[in-house]
């Protein structure tokens, strides 16, 4: 793709500055009509929509094609709002009403004394979560996400997050396992609470097999190896939007990765199903907020 | 960040609405109480706060009733506009399906018109940058809408109904800012008992 032309690819860096725009533009009144405009989106991103449709075959059994059509309108229509609200937060500083679930086990995470670790998923707003733990806890966050492909995205990504950036967040970009590894463990032993997505596997990152929904799947292993090597525990973090500028900060009972056996992969692999039974009943009732837009499993693409 | 405390009805502070006429009907709620315990959309958060806390963003967007009651009036009502413009070459029903969302579509590209060259000038001659450009933003469309309302409201057609009924609106709303105006210790004060 040539290289003027790839700004406006579904990727292209011209999509994010016109979030940028509308956010710093729009009156309130006409918000609720420009997310109307992810229609367009939705009709025009083929491939993306029927990702999600197979996986919402998968979520809900028994689901028609016409009703997850639907369906997947709902969840472009979400993303809409999802990606405003971050862009919101970022660029203007507005945060929106938060509720939340799970208290006990979110304060055990920001008052114990060692590092620990947020297994979340693409759910919500990743971002808005992490930029307000950081800025309602004393607790300093790494935040690990994957690369934006385009070139030019990266960059305005990488300038709009130094021009923003939020005290005591970092964020790191899983590119290469070995690259983050050594680091992420560093911090963890530092005190410091590090924060991935387990619901996706970045090409080139070590992945263990696991099932959700009944097909095959593959998780991340990173969150899990570096859980038993820094001894720390997981902490599945969800953030759900139930409403205009309302989200919902879904805090799960701990996942503890011991090291119990000589048999290491055993260990993982207890901790990787209780992640997956997690993430299943979050995504059950959340569907329409899973912004997952590829099959989450070989056998929904064959 | 401003926080409000949620033990109060919070969902009422007046600075989280940006119109007159719903920061007015937000702080009478909030004197009268009549909100009682429990907080905005079912959040009840004296009973709730065991189990779950919550955090309510002091913000002037925040109220997603004005928010959709104000884009329903001015779609609505520009809507009503299209179709009397149409309905001279087809026929009403038809003018009115075709003019909502040609409304729209109009109200978009004013906000991305409004954003790229009407606010750029206005900021040339002379009016101050804020963080963003909603509220100039928001003035143009508004005024340009009125603009049109003053004008369908002179006609003699059905379409003078939905004129006056925005005009009426605007109008409420002028009243309510001068009545704020005169209150605004008062609303000062209840606004201080629940806001951290």
């Amino acid at each position: 793709m040539k290289a003027w032309w790839r700004r406006f690819g579904v990727r292209g860096v011209f999509w994010r500055q016109s979030l940028r725009f509308a956010v710093m533009n729009t009156p309130i009144w006409v918000e609720p009509i420009v997310h109307g405009t992810s229609a367009f989106f939705f009709l025009m991103a083929g491939p993306v929509r029927r990702g999600v449709m197979l996986n919402l075959r998968a979520i809900i059994p028994g689901s028609n094609a016409a009703t997850n059509f639907c369906r997947a309108w709902r969840v472009f229509w979400n993303f809409a709002w999802t990606i405003a609200d971050a862009a919101r937060y970022r660029h203007l500083r507005t945060l929106p009403d938060w509720e939340f679930v799970g208290l006990e086990y979110f304060e055990e995470l920001c008052a114990r004394p060692g590092g620990a670790i947020i297994l979340t998923a693409h759910m919500g707003s990743y971002d808005l979560g992490a930029e307000l733990f950081a800025e309602t806890t004393d607790r300093r966050m790494v935040m690990v996400r994957a690369p934006e492909v385009d070139p030019a995205t990266r960059e305005y990504e990488e300038s709009a997050q130094r021009d923003a950036g939020v005290e005591g967040l970092k964020i790191d970009f899983n590119t290469k396992a070995s690259d983050l590894a050594f680091d992420l463990l560093a911090s963890v032993q530092n005190g410091d609470i590090v924060a991935i997505q387990g619901d996706r596997v970045t090409p080139g990152i070590a992945s263990y097999p696991a099932t959700l929904f009944g097909h095959r799947t593959e998780f991340p292993a990173g969150p899990f190896a570096l859980a038993m090597a820094a001894r720390v525990p997981i902490y599945p973090l969800f953030i759900l939007r139930t409403g205009r500028r309302r989200y919902r900060l879904l805090t799960c009972r701990p996942i503890e990765v011991r090291r119990t056996s000589r048999h290491r992969d055993e260990d993982l692999q207890n901790a990787i199903n209780a992640w997956s039974a997690q993430l299943e009943q979050v995504i059950r009732e959340g569907w329409f907020q899973w912004f997952a837009f590829d099959p989450f499993s070989p056998e929904l693409a064959a | 960040m401003r926080i409000a405390r949620p033990q109060a009805a919070v969902a009422w502070v007046p600075s989280r609405h940006r119109y007159a006429l719903f920061r007015l009907i937000a702080y009478l709620r909030l004197a009268s109480g009549a909100d009682g315990p429990h907080g905005d959309r079912g959040w009840r958060p004296d009973v709730d706060l065991g189990a779950n806390a919550i955090v309510l963003a002091i913000d002037r967007d925040q109220s997603s009733v004005e928010a959709y009651t104000v884009c329903v009036l001015v779609w609505m009502t520009v809507s009503a506009f299209f179709a009397a413009v149409l309905s001279s070459t087809l026929v009403l029903p038809a003018a009115i399906a075709l003019a909502i969302p040609i409304a729209a579509l109009t109200l978009t590209l004013s906000m991305v018109m409004t954003g790229l060259v009407v606010t750029p000038v206005l900021h040339a001659v002379g009016l101050p940058r804020g963080a963003d450009n909603i509220a100039p933003a928001t003035m143009v469309m508004l005024i340009a809408v009125t603009l049109a309302a003053s004008y369908f409201a002179t006609l003699s057609t059905w379409v003078r109904i939905p004129a006056w009924l925005f005009l009426g609106a605007v109008a409420f709303n002028g009243v309510a800012a001068i009545v704020l105006f005169v209150v605004r210790q008062r609303v000062r004060a209840a606004e201080a008992r629940c806001v951290a």
